[in-house]
């Protein structure tokens, strides 16, 4: 065997590895989750992203060239859309875990999970070790709202759009038991949402805006309903 | 849904409108186009989502043509398919259409007038005319959809107010969207008795609109209150719940006005509040569509 045969081997099964790597499904609330008396729960969010445009599928240098020129218009609003809505959920968590009687604690400070260390990838289990925020906030659980990208979504094949832009939020939800670092509930937010009416209003794109801001609403209603909303 | 693009049009009217403010007096003209729209409110379309395109492209030039090529599929794919969409939608229709074959514009004025709580309005004779005694002359344009549930109706009305006497004066404009009351468990609305129950609606939606229309033409005139803030507001829309970011300029009988992003109006049900008195009760089950303009709007 050639050692060129022997690379294109070596680069499949690296490949076919990282397919592999096994994502966390949707886990509901347990329902033991927040019954202990005296069980006290952290909500943190990370911090939230700058909404931005994304463009999946233009997939040459070529085409996300092309694209993100054709939408720099759409790109320039969408960076000035506020966030502040979704921020709220925090508070709005901890208002339902203290109806629901749990001790609820909002952390105002963004947690930053990439300056947290890594555990081991085990199913139903956090990957990060949360241990320093148990320790500062004297918690047993940690709610934990995690929004990675927010702003607006259009398809593209190679160079051109094949449907319309659509306000879009890609992040998860989970519950962690910090003792044992064991998810309690994990709910992966993909959230998106068409502008109604026709999208291409420049320079404020209305239907869009108001789009997106149904997307922070129906994420935060997700968030929301495992808890009691 | 396509329509309510137009509310750009109406959110540029509306600040010319802030410079240049006119109002109806008491007592205006109406009136409408010769043909009054129906049609089906289609179904959101999808994301687009398609296969990785790879160009076979031995040349630049065979590359180029490729591009084009894949360029005009998919733009005639996509009117393909809005054009489908907007068929399957106008099927919910289908019962009704020869109800509505004689239900005239006039029929629908004729009708729109006898509601409660709309002022004085006149309607211009067949002509066109103003009618003469009316300083203020507005001009509707009214469009019904129809849900495919068969349940519920939406009217979009674009209303230009005119100062006939005062021609140099900008005309004031707005888009409004008035979305119908839950039918509940009454369930479609019914197709015999010449689909009375839908025209009826029909006739309540647009009197609702043109008497926003006249609150707000009013408002525009006064002095500037405090802008209301922006907020994502819900409603009822089926059995969903609908959400719109906007400010809130006017509530009633379950229901709410929303000035949206667009600067269009939007009119939506909203559920009844469940401390609402008898006697509050009782003027909303006579005037269902009953709103009022709140502090702040314009």
């Amino acid at each position: 065997m050639s050692i060129r045969w022997a690379g294109l081997l070596l680069a499949a099964a690296v490949l076919a590895t990282g397919c592999a790597t096994p994502q966390q499904p949707s886990m509901p609330l347990r329902g033991e989750a927040l019954a202990a008396q005296g069980t006290r729960v952290g909500v943190v969010m990370t911090a939230l992203p700058k909404p931005d445009t994304f463009f999946p599928g233009a997939g040459c240098l070529l085409c996300i060239a092309t694209a993100s020129l054709a939408n720099s218009s759409l790109t320039t609003q969408v960076r000035t859309w506020p966030t502040a809505d979704l921020t709220a959920v925090r508070d709005d968590l901890v208002k339902l875990l203290k109806a629901r009687g749990v001790d609820a604690i909002a952390i105002a400070q963004d947690v930053d999970l990439g300056r947290l260390p890594d555990r081991a990838r085990e199913p139903n289990r956090a990957g990060k070790d949360f241990s320093s925020l148990r320790t500062a906030h004297k918690i047993d659980k940690l709610l934990v709202v995690q929004v990675d990208a927010l702003g607006v979504t259009r398809n593209y094949s190679a160079y051109f759009a094949t449907g319309d832009p659509r306000a879009t939020l890609n992040g998860t939800g989970y519950l962690v038991d910090l003792p044992t670092h064991s998810l309690e509930w994990h709910q992966p937010l993909m959230v998106s949402a068409p502008a109604s009416g026709g999208w291409d209003e420049p320079p404020k794109y209305p239907g869009l805006a108001n789009a997106y801001f149904q997307v922070l609403e129906m994420t935060a209603d997700q968030l929301k309903q495992p808890f009691g909303k | 849904m396509k329509r309510l693009a137009c509310g750009l049009v109406a959110a540029a009217a509306l600040q010319a409108t802030a410079a240049a403010p006119v109002a109806p007096a008491d007592g205006v003209t109406l009136r409408v186009p010769a043909i009054v729209a129906w049609s089906g409110v289609p179904a959101a379309a999808g994301d687009g989502t398609t296969a990785q395109m790879l160009y076979p492209a031995p040349t630049p030039l065979l590359g180029l043509v490729a591009v084009l090529t894949h360029g005009a599929l998919l733009g005639g794919a996509r009117a393909a398919e809005e054009s489908r969409r907007q068929k399957e939608a106008d099927r919910a229709l289908d019962a009704y259409r020869p109800a509505l074959s004689d239900w005239s514009p006039r029929a629908l004025l004729d009708a729109a007038l006898e509601q409660p709580g709309l002022p004085a309005v006149r309607v211009a004779d067949d002509a066109g005319s103003a009618g003469g005694a009316s300083r203020w002359v507005v001009e509707s344009t009214p469009s019904f959809s129809m849900f495919p549930d068969q349940t519920r109706l939406l009217l979009d009305n674009r209303v230009r107010m005119v100062d006939a006497g005062n021609p140099a004066a900008a005309p004031f404009e707005l888009l409004l969207r008035v979305l119908s009351n839950p039918r509940g468990e009454a369930g479609a609305f019914p197709v015999d008795d010449g689909a009375a129950l839908l025209k009826q609606e029909s006739a309540r939606l647009f009197a609702h609109s043109i008497d926003l229309a006249l609150q707000v033409g009013r408002r525009s005139r006064g002095e500037a209150a405090d802008e209301p803030p922006f907020r994502t507001h819900r409603y009822l829309d089926g059995a969903l719940e609908g959400m719109e970011r906007g400010q809130l300029v006017g509530s009633g009988c379950a229901r709410i006005v929303i000035r949206t992003l667009r600067g269009a109006l939007l009119s939506a049900p909203v559920r009844a509040a469940a401390d609402a008195d008898a006697a509050r009760a009782a003027a909303c089950a006579a005037q269902p569509y009953r709103v009022a303009a709140d502090a702040g709007g314009s």
